[in-house]
């Protein structure tokens, strides 16, 4: 591969393959020992203790509107870096199974207009890579939880409550 | 074996000094803090000690006093570092028990030679 | 060691701490002008920069010094009193050190800080009589002055000398070896050592450490009589030393010389060569002696080295308590500390599972005594990271003290609840807004002393800074006793700026947050001190960034306060764990006034929702309803009864486990704002659990039930 290429981490959720930067990948694990907290969206699993830290996972299935999937030895963890508002955070994503890294040449991908609203994927997948034999939906890690997206989560939950 | 040198001075960059100097020497540097740090670091085979006057917990009088009454390494030659060039510094050095003393400022030279000088070199 | 710099940069560090030292010193002696423990502290501060700057040649930065020093041990004598003249100028003084060290990175001098060089060392001389301003004329001598130079003899060509030199008895005591000096001597040149061992007593009298010997020697040299005497230089005063000097160029001479010392030698005749080899030989015969004296019974030895241990210990215990402020650790190095004790706790946790499933007794054993030790470094971890607010609070003494000046105000500080302690991150994040919150109330809260009077107040202000405990948090307070913020003009401005409209639905709060918005301030006229409406945007912004929040109470006339509220990130809980569904949270147990089984509690009010607690009748609130937990509540749920500033409410929980001290982690951006929950723990198995916000389910629970 030439030089030029950038490594992805592909993985797959909700019978779809993806990729991300591993760049953004902190570290991958598996998904276990997740403390849940009360009174969030239900996209947002909980927490677990990296090593000291406290990192807040997210379910990537229900994040874009699937149903969550029973835990399979296949599940994993995939730590991610991300922005979140002027900040970066580190944001536990639970995947269906991660499948290794592929090298993948900015030639290959070719950008998409973010399509759907903001509650299923397509409003994280801002390209598509195509490698020899398969379609690869690029995560932009970014996107997989914005500000505006985690407030108006918040803002369903309380008039839920108090409606 | 290297000669054992315990300083005892509370400012870092004296003992530093001083540490560079005589490690430069080939002696081997213990620092202590202040007087009770000092009193701490005894031990029988210290050849020399250096101490400052001023020190915060026990000063250097205190210190040689201690030393002098004693009971490890009692008779070691000490010397003790000051600033003041009057007498009267020195004369209570003296009646402390100090066996000499070395005016600050003081450079490589003066110092090591002012250790030559107490220091006994057939290990009495 | 290795990790400091050059000596330079050590000494300008150093200097730098003791200049802090300095002023700390200097306002307690405005306190109290008689505390001897400041004016030593002042007086040593001073004279370890000074004399520590000598060995760097800084001369200006030690020329300088050298006088404030000197005004300071006239105050150690008790020949001047403290006074606040005096102390003015030594807080200019510790400013201008201040200024000459920095002045040593660049190895320049301007001429208008030297020229206040002079300026403040006059007025420092006029502190000094004229005996010690006669000493303070110049640096102290770079070479030891202290034998007479001007010796006619002085490199005059060859001479001879007598010396008579009688040790003090006791000079071994003081370390000085008088056989170091005879070969000193000797360096010098041509020597004729005569030994006298007649005051040598009988064995059985003879005191091992004393010195019964004396030398006369004869010594050709052409260094000098300088040179000779500055051999003698430390047992000048307590040896007894007669140096003359005989002419004629030839050693023999000395047989004269004895002659002329007859009278002490009569009982002994002449000395010859072989006597005098071994007089000197005679040093390892005290020597053998002086290892003899180290064989005491061995009942003594022992029993002195039991008290040497005893007070080694004393000592050490002081020592700890005395220094402890002294070391320095690099915050990171905690941090990471911290972090590996964690993951210490992790790994232990699953050797204690793996030691379990396997039942081995031993291997048990040792997993629980692991597991002490851990508990130990943990707890001794977390506490190196906290560090008593005192170091935050006595810091802004000088502003205080200069800025009333400036503004011609009489204002006081109190300091309160130093000894709380707090995250040494937060306490450096608090800095710059307490800084700027603190000008504020001098600036536009304290009046001017003929205002005050004017009000019937006191002509003198009082500024309080208070710090105290309040369940997971800790509050730091600001409070003046000054004329109290206008609030109806910040509603006006308010208004005109369109940040609010002129509606009632503002409550008085809501209003005074107004005035940590960008740019927003009432002052019509700005002074130079808080500018205008100087950084209070600012001040909330980093209190926030460190996840605290700000409110203001101000009474017209009567003051302000500012309550700053800081979780403790890091701090310490001691908590209560308590299972909700399948979930453990922690419960602050300083908020905890009681545990009940429910079945035993009545309950009362209209609907069954609130609880009779010992007549009280008291609002309760379900946590598992609250958190949305499904299943069958547990058989018997656990009432804890919580109280925050007297107001209690009893929280329902399915059950109670043990108590639990732990570090409190942040649950981060993404979880900021969830209701109920104030932070995370990490569990001996290294899972986190959750840490009530006691004081919000207080809240939530108290406004419900007003509706």
């Amino acid at each position: 591969m030439s030089a030029d290429t950038e490594k992805y981490l592909v993985f797959s959720v909700a019978e779809e393959k993806y990729a991300v930067e591993v760049v953004r990948v902190e570290e991958v694990i598996e998904a276990y020992g997740i403390t849940p907290v009360p009174r969030t969206p239900s996209y947002l699993l909980g927490i677990i203790n990296l090593r000291g830290r406290i990192v807040p996972v997210l379910c990537v299935r229900r994040r874009f509107g699937f149903e969550a999937a029973v835990t399979t030895t296949d599940t994993r963890l995939v730590v991610l870096q991300v922005c979140l508002g002027e900040e970066l955070v580190s944001l536990g994503a639970v995947l269906d199974a991660v499948h290794g890294v592929v090298d993948i040449s900015p030639s290959a991908i070719e950008k998409r207009p973010a399509l759907g609203n903001s509650g299923d994927q397509h409003i994280a997948v801002t390209s598509i890579a195509k490698l020899e034999n398969e379609l690869l939906l690029v995560l932009d890690a970014d996107r997989l939880l914005t500000r505006e997206y985690l407030d108006d989560s918040y803002e369903h939950l309380r008039r839920q409550a108090g409606g | 074996m290297a000669d054992k040198i315990l300083i005892v001075d509370d400012s870092v960059s004296m003992r530093q000094m001083t540490n560079m100097i005589l490690s430069g020497a080939g002696y081997e540097v213990v620092q202590a803090v202040d007087g009770k740090d000092g009193l701490d670091k005894m031990s029988a085979d210290i050849k020399v000690i250096i101490t400052d006057y001023n020190m915060p917990n026990m000063n250097g009088i205190e210190f040689i006093k201690a030393v002098r009454t004693g009971t490890v390494n009692k008779s070691v030659p000490i010397l003790m570092v000051t600033t003041e060039s009057e007498n009267e510094k020195k004369q209570e050095g003296k009646s402390a028990g100090a066996t000499g003393w070395i005016t600050k400022p003081f450079d490589k030279d003066t110092l090591l030679q002012t250790i030559k000088k107490v220091a006994d070199p057939l290990g009495f | 060691m290795n990790e400091l710099g050059s000596p330079l940069e050590t000494f300008r560090e150093e200097a730098r701490e003791l200049l802090e030292q300095l002023e700390q010193h200097l306002m307690q002696l405005e306190e109290d002008p008689a505390d001897h423990d400041s004016i030593d502290g002042a007086f040593r501060a001073l004279h370890t920069i000074k004399g520590s700057g000598n060995m760097f040649d800084l001369d200006d930065l030690v020329g300088f010094t050298h006088i404030v020093e000197a005004v300071f041990v006239r105050v150690r004598d008790g020949k001047l009193p403290v006074s606040r003249e005096l102390i003015d100028l030594s807080l200019q003084a510790r400013d201008h050190i201040s200024l000459l060290l920095t002045a040593t990175e660049s190895g320049t001098l301007d001429t208008e800080v030297a020229e206040r060089s002079r300026l403040l060392s006059v007025a420092f001389e006029e502190y000094l009589d004229a005996e010690t301003s006669a000493v303070s004329g110049g640096v102290a001598g770079k070479q030891n002055s202290e034998a007479p130079k001007d010796s006619e003899h002085e490199s005059e060509g060859e001479c001879t000398y007598r010396i008579e030199f009688t040790p003090a008895a006791d000079s071994f005591l003081t370390g000085a070896n008088p056989l170091l000096i005879l070969n000193e001597l000797a360096e010098l040149g041509t020597i004729l050592k005569i030994g006298y061992c007649e005051a040598i007593p009988d064995l059985k009298e003879i005191e091992p450490e004393y010195c019964y010997l004396r030398w006369v020697i004869l010594l050709t040299t052409d260094q000098g009589e300088n040179a000779v005497r500055d051999v003698f230089i430390f047992v000048e005063g307590s040896a007894e030393i007669k140096i003359d000097v005989i002419d004629e160029a030839d050693p023999l001479i000395g047989e004269s010389g004895y002659k002329r010392l007859g009278e002490i030698l009569v009982d002994r005749g002449e000395i010859n060569p072989k006597d005098l080899e071994s007089a000197v030989s005679s040093k390892s015969y005290i020597g053998e002696l002086l290892v003899k004296k180290g064989f005491v019974s061995e009942e003594q030895i022992n029993s002195a080295l039991q008290e040497q241990n005893y007070v080694r210990d004393i000592r050490e215990n002081r020592r700890t308590v005395e220094t402890s402020t002294t070391i320095k650790v690099k915050v990171e190095k905690l941090d990471e500390l911290v972090n590996l004790v964690g993951e210490f706790v992790t790994m232990h946790a699953g050797i204690a599972m793996v030691a379990e499933r396997k039942n081995d007794q031993d291997f048990r054993a040792a997993a629980e005594q692991m597991e002490g030790l851990i508990r130990q470094v943990r707890d001794l971890s977390i506490e190196l990271h906290m560090v008593p607010v005192e170091i935050l609070f006595s810091g802004y003494r000088r502003l205080v003290r200069d800025l009333s000046e400036d503004l011609s105000k009489q204002v006081q500080l109190k300091l309160e609840g130093t000894e709380t302690e707090l995250d040494k991150n937060v306490i450096d994040s608090l800095k710059d807004p307490l800084l700027h919150i603190i000008r504020n109330s001098i600036d536009h809260g304290i009046e001017s002393p003929e205002v005050r009077t004017k009000k019937g107040k006191p002509p003198t202000g009082t500024l309080r800074l208070s710090a105290y405990y309040s369940g997971a948090s800790v509050v730091i307070q600001v409070v003046d006793d000054g004329a109290g913020m206008d609030v109806e003009r910040i509603r006006q401005k308010g208004i005109e700026r369109g940040v609010i409209d002129s509606s009632d639905r503002y409550s008085e709060q809501d209003i005074l947050q107004l005035i940590f918005a960008p740019g927003f301030s009432t002052n019509e006229e700005a002074t130079n001190v808080s500018g205008r409406g100087v950084g209070m945007d600012v001040v909330r912004r980093n209190i926030e960034a460190i996840g605290g929040s700000i409110r203001i109470q101000t009474e017209k006339d009567v003051g302000t306060t500012l309550s700053i509220r800081i979780p403790l990130t890091l701090a310490i809980v001691d908590g209560l764990l308590s299972r909700i569904g399948d979930s453990l949270y922690l419960i602050n147990l300083s908020y905890i006034v009681e545990c009940l089984d429910l079945k035993d509690v009545r309950t009362a009010g209209n609907g069954g929702d609130m609880i009779d607690f010992r007549g009280e009748i008291v609002p309760f609130l379900d946590l598992r309803r609250y958190f949305g937990v499904e299943g069958a509540a547990a058989e018997h749920p656990q009432l804890v009864v919580v109280a925050i500033e007297e107001k209690k409410i009893g929280l329902v929980v399915d059950a109670l486990l043990d108590k639990y001290q732990s570090v409190i982690k942040s649950l981060g951006k993404i979880y900021e704002r969830v209701e109920g929950i104030s932070g995370a723990i990490i569990l001996g198995d290294g899972k986190p659990a959750l840490m009530l916000d006691v004081d919000r389910l207080v809240k939530v629970t108290r406004d419900e039930v007003k509706k």
